[in-house]
């Protein structure tokens, strides 16, 4: 015999479920703002957020995982310091800046020391603008509720190349304040690269204002930061590259492809002047990964070298890290070194007397596919 | 003799397996390079740490009780021994499963919250400060700068010495980071 009871149960838990299906995602979806809005307060974020906080750094690598820890605390719009609290062989060590300059709180040889300064604020917000317009071209970006973070609600944002061959990235965001909580880095293959997350993390902190007074500040208030080496020929705030005015000022018959690859922009071109180094550098962007094309004229190592190398005398030829690995194919009929370093691919060739460079976390084939159009072109 | 060809040897160098040539030209180079003196210093501090690590005793009562189970079991008659039936397929995998057990037990203090001095902080750096100091979006991978971070950041000082390749330089252009004179 049937009983009467639980049927008239199952049919409440029924519509229960059925309400709560129907009813969720919408809630859900009125609650969570569109990913240009979220990324909006990120940028705000960054002017606007003063904040100190407890962050943690994993590291997934083979054999075990990289961890860290670091008190971070900034004051917007342009100072940030980083202190290491663990590993104990770190602590104490970090990076700091301001708007003048950044610097090493304190090296491995135990000395503070200015690192390059930080490029100019103006150009920053237009290109990152422009690449949060790219970014949402080239990737699928969903907002979903994130839960809590150091006990922050946030946001999630989820980033998925359309694209194969391509990062990807999780992203929890303050629901409030818009600052980054927590990420994940997934690479081209989709496996985890890297963590970050904050444990702790207070928006209304007392900061010591000489927590940013660099080394150099001390000795010389007025003194301006030195960047060496870097020369600027173009930037994309200055509309279509002059090919000839740039080649003329580089000293260098710079090979330009035809199209730059599927997806990405040219955001700027520099020359690199140090010691006896001198490279051109065209940088591209999809908004979130980044290619970089170096090229450098092959006479100064001589014909017929393999060029990779220490400056100077003694140039090896194996690859400058440990865990590298290197193989040579062809491409187009010119011999071409693939160095990977995690995910890494960095492409190095000699063509019409230009030795290039080409690095980036895109897939291998994609990364060929560009280093293919550098050499076509004057093909 | 080069900084990575004494780091390559180090770990053998402190174990004392070395030929007395390759012996005598890591100690001309340790008594020459400070970086590499340092580096030594700390892989021998880490080996002296794990090696000062306490191992628990054994209660001697343990063996005593152990071994007189044995005995009980070897003097019942044979055939009313209990026989634990089990088809041979299963024994691999179980042994796959204790040796991965042990081997967690026994490892997973070395190799998790492994680390090494010096490549972090361009990580943590490149990772938080290109939120608001790059041209990107978001911080790009970190990893990379993990490997970028074996070196020190190129100065003309640093570049002159051996272990910085026109390489090297240009990584962490890509990721941001100029040479600077380093003062």
């Amino acid at each position: 015999m049937v009983s009467i009871q639980p049927m008239v149960h199952r049919k409440w838990l029924f519509l229960l479920t059925v309400m709560l299906l129907l009813f969720l995602p919408m809630r859900v979806g009125a609650e969570v703002p569109e990913a240009e809005e979220l990324f909006q307060k990120l940028l705000e974020s960054f002017q606007t957020v003063d904040f100190e906080g407890k962050l943690t750094l994993i590291s997934p690598i083979p054999g075990g995982d990289t961890m860290c820890e670091a008190l971070v605390i900034r004051k917007a719009p342009d100072k940030q310091r980083i202190e290491f609290t663990w590993p104990p062989e770190i602590r104490g060590t970090g990076m700091a800046l301001n708007g003048k300059g950044r610097w090493h709180i304190r090296d491995r040889r135990d000395r503070e020391r200015r690192l390059s300064p930080p490029p100019p604020r103006a150009m920053d917000e237009f290109l990152l603008l422009k690449n949060v317009q790219l970014l949402l071209q080239n990737y699928d970006v969903q907002v979903l509720d994130g839960g809590h973070v150091a006990g922050r609600s946030t946001y999630l944002l989820e980033i998925r190349p359309k694209a194969t061959g391509r990062p990807s990235r999780k992203v929890w965001i303050d629901a409030e304040m818009g600052v980054i909580l927590k990420m994940e880095h997934y690479n081209s293959q989709k496996r985890l690269e890297q963590l970050f997350a904050y444990s702790e993390i207070n928006f209304k902190p007392e900061i010591d204002e000489a927590d940013f007074r660099s080394p150099q500040e001390i000795q010389d208030r007025e003194r301006p930061p030195k960047e060496r080496g870097r020369e600027e020929l173009w930037n994309y705030n200055q509309g279509e590259p002059d090919v000839e005015r740039i080649r003329k000022e580089a000293q260098l018959d710079i090979i330009f492809p035809d199209q730059a690859p599927a997806g990405f922009i040219l955001q700027s071109i520099d020359v690199l002047k140090f010691g006896k180094l001198k490279n051109v550098h065209l940088k591209y962007t999809d908004g979130l990964a980044v290619l970089s094309v170096f090229q450098s004229s092959s006479d100064r190592r001589g014909p017929g070298r393999i060029p990779e190398g220490r400056p100077g005398a003694g140039r090896g030829d194996k690859p400058p890290w440990r865990g590298s690995s290197a193989e040579k194919i062809s491409i187009d009929g010119i011999e071409c070194e693939i160095i990977s370093r995690g995910p890494m691919f960095i492409f190095r060739w000699n063509y019409r007397g230009i030795y290039f460079t080409l690095m980036g976390e895109l897939g291998r084939e994609e990364m060929a596919e560009i280093a293919s159009s550098f050499v076509r072109k004057e093909g | 003799m080069r900084c990575s060809n004494f780091r390559k040897d180090l770990s053998a160098f402190l174990d004392d397996e070395l030929d007395s040539r390759k012996r005598k030209q890591m100690e001309l180079h340790i008594s020459e390079c400070a970086e590499c003196r340092r580096e030594a210093e700390k892989l021998q501090e880490m080996i002296g740490i794990i090696g000062a690590m306490e191992r628990p005793e054994i209660p001697a009562q343990l063996w005593e009780g152990t071994r007189r189970r044995i005995e009980a079991v070897s003097e019942l008659p044979t055939a009313k021994a209990p026989v634990l039936r089990m088809p041979r397929w299963v024994f691999a995998p179980a042994a796959a499963v204790v040796f991965a057990l042990l081997l967690y037990l026994l490892g997973g203090q070395l190799f998790f919250h492994k680390y090494e001095t010096g490549r972090i902080p361009i990580a943590v750096y490149v990772q938080e400060h290109a939120l608001s100091y790059s041209e990107q979006v978001l911080p790009s991978n970190p990893l990379s700068e993990l490997a970028i971070a074996q070196t020190e950041p190129v100065t003309e000082e640093t570049l002159s010495d051996q272990g910085t390749s026109e390489l090297d330089v240009l990584v962490e252009v890509h990721y941001g980071i100029y040479p600077t004179n380093g003062s």
